[in-house]
């Protein structure tokens, strides 16, 4: 059986990286195809030793588990014979730990002594996270925000899944002073294509660069070494985006629908406005570091249509992720379908970034000239034959998290004191 | 060369200004690229704005995020806002004014070019007398709160009296006085590399084509702004920053596609975006964008290219609403407002350029060997703003709630 790429595995290559595994940014890393994100609550009358024993407690199942290991299916009569275990290394996992986790409700314990990330704050209900990204309606109150987070990232749906109820049936058996609260499910597509049918993940960090956009130098002190998840969960109003026309579509995206070639301009046609892509993409091996970027990172067209579209708008300043300007963050989403309702999907993405700081995702969904004044690409003042920028995402669940680096026994059990 | 924001105020003395600009690239011109001095309005004509957020992201990794937003505000009774001096780096300065307990009630934000100001109330001195009682909210300055003296007959002696009362000396040897350093008032830009000449020498200094080898990928790429950074001319640029190392990256880019380059007129520090969206009132609902009065430049609707120039920036709630700015909590961290960084992080600057076309000109990127990144927090230069905070944080009050 094949392997997954794992962080844990690839421990000692790569100096010093104490990233907790899940978060594949190596080069020879590529994300597994499940994700499942679980989120668990603590309730107010635990202390912090009963919270470290049951994160200590979850971490050792998830760990034996990892290793081929089931507790059910231990021997426990005399001369009995272990099965044949499962297969070792089916998936990863990730423990973060939420706002709620160090600003306690009244009246709750104290779990940690650290104060709460100023940006690791709640997403807010009537206000909302974010000023075009507005919450679904009928989401419930602190939908993917929990106390800690468990992200599971693995070779297939029943890896994950299991992985998940294997940590049940600890809190269950154990009387742990947790409680799962829900969960959010996911895919990795082998096309490399979103549900809005374009080319995604095309323009994420090179591969080489990704570590200083992720990797936490401290501040506090505690997360150096780790760094911060976002997990927002969008919905795509599919049915609104499938009544665009292609060639709104890409105006939109900014990049041609089939072969993900970035657009240089928009031109007028007949009244028409017909999106142009660079000639020369995709460029041929031994191509120039620009004729390469006109697929991956594509230059700025001077054209006001084009630089409003999606992908020029998450990257206006064209930055590598040392540059603190540049707000780079490296996303690692996974596509949904949630159920068929009413005879429509309701499906959208799981978008997962990890960053060093909650501020470069704050900037990027909040400076109007990138994300903040629309919900996805395009031009409030737009002219006359341009696409509307419209608002088909939403947002169903979501959180921050700090997902402190790898420790003994657990990431994140110095915040125990 | 129109004055900065476009401004008219400085009627036909805006000469002086075009001189001073002249001046500065002409001492630059024996090294200047030709990707410079080729270009012209009419080969050179597409927008290009490298911007960044007005906080200075250099002090929040040497100290941490609260401990910088603190250090930033540190106000002495006698001298006014010297962190403002000491850590306000972005090419933006801002002062807070407290009500009695304290508490953040204004928020004041300029971008004007100290060289800008010392000509024309050398000029123009009865208009900059009644622009700065307009900033100090006051009926009227004596002059010479802003001259040090009664202003002098000639522009010159002017210039010189309020460089040294306003701006600190030829050098920065001195405080500036309370109509710039925030107890009565804030003006202009008023540390020595919140220059005109360090911002041309900035962008100038950046049109060099270069590229790095990434072993990792074997691929040949942009360098980022540290990169390129560290093969620019000792003091063309300050890595770390939120504004040196974007502005660098950006041109750097720009000269490697071969691209003529040349200053946006009238040249200047802009307020392109405030995330005015981010601070939420006590009924949790945004603060409108109107709270925020930008000015000291040319409006959208009346610049002839559609592009707002603002240098200044207010911004208070009215005492009709029945609370103030301290009432006000952060979006991003759920917390009240207490520190002026955590307003200048919602203020995007801008410095606006304009290109050619890519492959305007050959170019020869110069190779750079690879780099490796080392953590802002991690370098020496940290322990120097280390030692700044320390040393204000003894010397000062500041005035925390």
């Amino acid at each position: 059986m094949k392997k997954l790429p794992s962080i844990t595995r690839t421990e000692g290559v790569v100096e010093g990286l104490r990233l907790q595994p899940g978060i594949y940014l190596l080069p020879e890393q590529r994300p597994p195809n499940a994700f499942l994100f679980a989120t668990l609550d603590i309730a107010p009358s635990t202390d912090s030793a009963a919270v470290r024993n049951a994160v200590s407690e979850i971490t050792d199942v998830l760990r034996e588990l990892q290793g081929g290991g089931v507790r059910d299916l231990q021997p426990s009569r005399a001369q009995e014979v272990p099965p044949r275990p499962i297969d070792p290394g089916t998936f990863d996992f990730l423990i973060g730990y939420g706002a709620s986790f160090f600003d306690r409700p009244e009246g709750a314990q104290q779990l940690t002594e650290h104060r709460r990330p100023a940006l690791l704050a709640p997403l807010g209900r009537r206000s909302g996270p974010f000023s075009n990204l507005a919450w679904g309606t009928d989401v419930p109150n602190r939908a993917g925000e929990g106390d800690l987070c468990l992200q599971l990232t693995g070779r297939d749906a029943h890896a994950v899944s299991r992985a998940v109820v294997e940590v049940w049936k600890a809190i269950h058996d154990h009387q742990l002073q947790v409680t799962l609260r829900e969960t959010y499910d996911g895919f990795a597509r082998d096309d490399g294509r979103s549900w809005i049918g374009f080319h995604d993940g095309v323009s994420n960090i090179r591969r080489s660069q990704r570590r200083v956009a992720v990797e936490c130098t401290g501040d506090p002190d505690w997360n150096r070494g780790g760094t911060y998840l976002a997990f927002l969960r969008l919905e795509i109003d599919l049915a609104t985006w499938r009544d665009l026309s292609r060639e709104a579509q890409e105006i939109l995206v900014g990049r041609d629908k089939l072969s993900g070639c970035a657009l240089e301009a928009v031109d007028e046609e007949n009244g028409r406005k017909v999106p142009r892509p660079y000639a020369g993409c995709p460029a041929a091996p031994g191509a120039t570091p620009q004729e390469q970027d006109l697929f991956r990172d594509p230059p700025e067209s001077g054209d006001e249509i084009v630089e409003a579209s999606h992908i020029h708008r998450a990257n206006q300043n064209r930055s590598e992720p040392t540059t603190a300007a540049g707000h780079r963050i490296f996303r690692q989403g996974y596509e949904y379908l949630d159920a068929v309702e009413a005879g429509t999907p309701r499906l959208g993405l799981n978008f997962v970034s990890f960053q060093r700081d909650l501020e470069d995702l704050r900037q990027v969904l909040g400076l109007s000239s990138w994300l903040g004044d629309v919900n996805f690409g395009g031009r409030r003042d737009r002219g006359p034959g341009e696409p509307s920028p419209l608002d088909f995402l939403s947002l169903r669940a979501g959180g921050f998290y700090a997902v402190p680096p790898r420790e003994d026994p657990f990431p994140g059990a110095g915040l125990f004191g | 060369m129109a004055a900065p924001g476009g401004l008219v105020e400085f009627r036909e003395h805006v000469l002086e200004w075009q001189r001073r600009v002249e001046e500065i690239l002409d001492r630059l011109e024996p090294s200047a690229p030709r990707q410079l001095s080729t270009a012209s309005p009419a080969n050179a004509h597409e927008l290009r704005v490298p911007e960044w957020p007005a906080v200075p992201a250099r002090i929040r990794a040497c100290l941490g995020r609260s401990t910088a937003d603190a250090a930033c505000d540190h106000a002495d009774p006698a001298t006014g806002d010297i962190a403002r001096l000491e850590f306000q780096e972005e090419y933006a300065e801002w002062r807070i004014v407290r009500d009695r307990e304290g508490r953040p009630a204004r928020f004041e934000l300029t971008t004007e070019l100290g060289d800008y100001w010392e000509l024309f109330a050398g000029y123009e001195p009865d208009r900059a007398l009644e622009l700065i009682s307009e900033f100090a909210g006051v009926g009227n300055v004596e002059p010479a709160a802003i001259f040090g003296d009664a202003p002098a007959a000639d522009p010159q002696t002017r210039k010189r009296q309020f460089r040294m009362t306003m701006l600190g000396g030829d050098s920065g040897e001195r405080a500036p006085g309370p109509y710039n350093n925030g107890l009565a008032a804030i003006t202009c830009l008023s540390r020595s590399d919140n220059t005109l000449a360090a911002l041309i020498k900035l962008v100038t200094a950046s049109v060099r084509p270069m590229l790095v080898h990434d072993p990792a990928s074997g691929e040949l790429r942009f360098p980022s702004g540290s990169e390129a950074i560290s093969r620019l001319p000792s003091g063309a640029a300050q890595d770390c920053r939120n504004s040196d190392p974007v502005v660098v990256e950006r041109i750097v880019r720009l000269a490697t596609e071969g691209r003529l380059i040349r200053f946006d007129n009238p040249i200047g520090i802009y307020i392109v975006g405030v995330q005015h969206d981010q601070l939420l009132t006590p009924d949790d609902e945004p603060v409108p964008a109107e709270w925020f009065r930008r000015w000291r430049g040319v409006d959208a609707e009346d610049a002839g290219d559609g592009l707002a120039r603002h240098q200044r920036m207010e911004f208070e709630v009215s005492p009709e609403e029945g609370f103030t700015l301290a009432d006000l909590r952060s979006r991003r961290t759920g917390r009240p407002i207490r520190w002026g960084a955590e307003i200048a992080e919602l203020v995007q600057l801008g410095v606006y350029v304009r290109v050619s076309g890519m492959d305007a000109i050959p170019v020869e990127p110069a190779l750079l060997p690879p780099w490796r990144f080392r953590p802002c927090a991690e370098r020496s230069d940290c322990a120097k703003v280390r030692e700044r905070a320390g040393r204000l944080e003894e010397a000062t009050v500041h005035h925390e709630n």
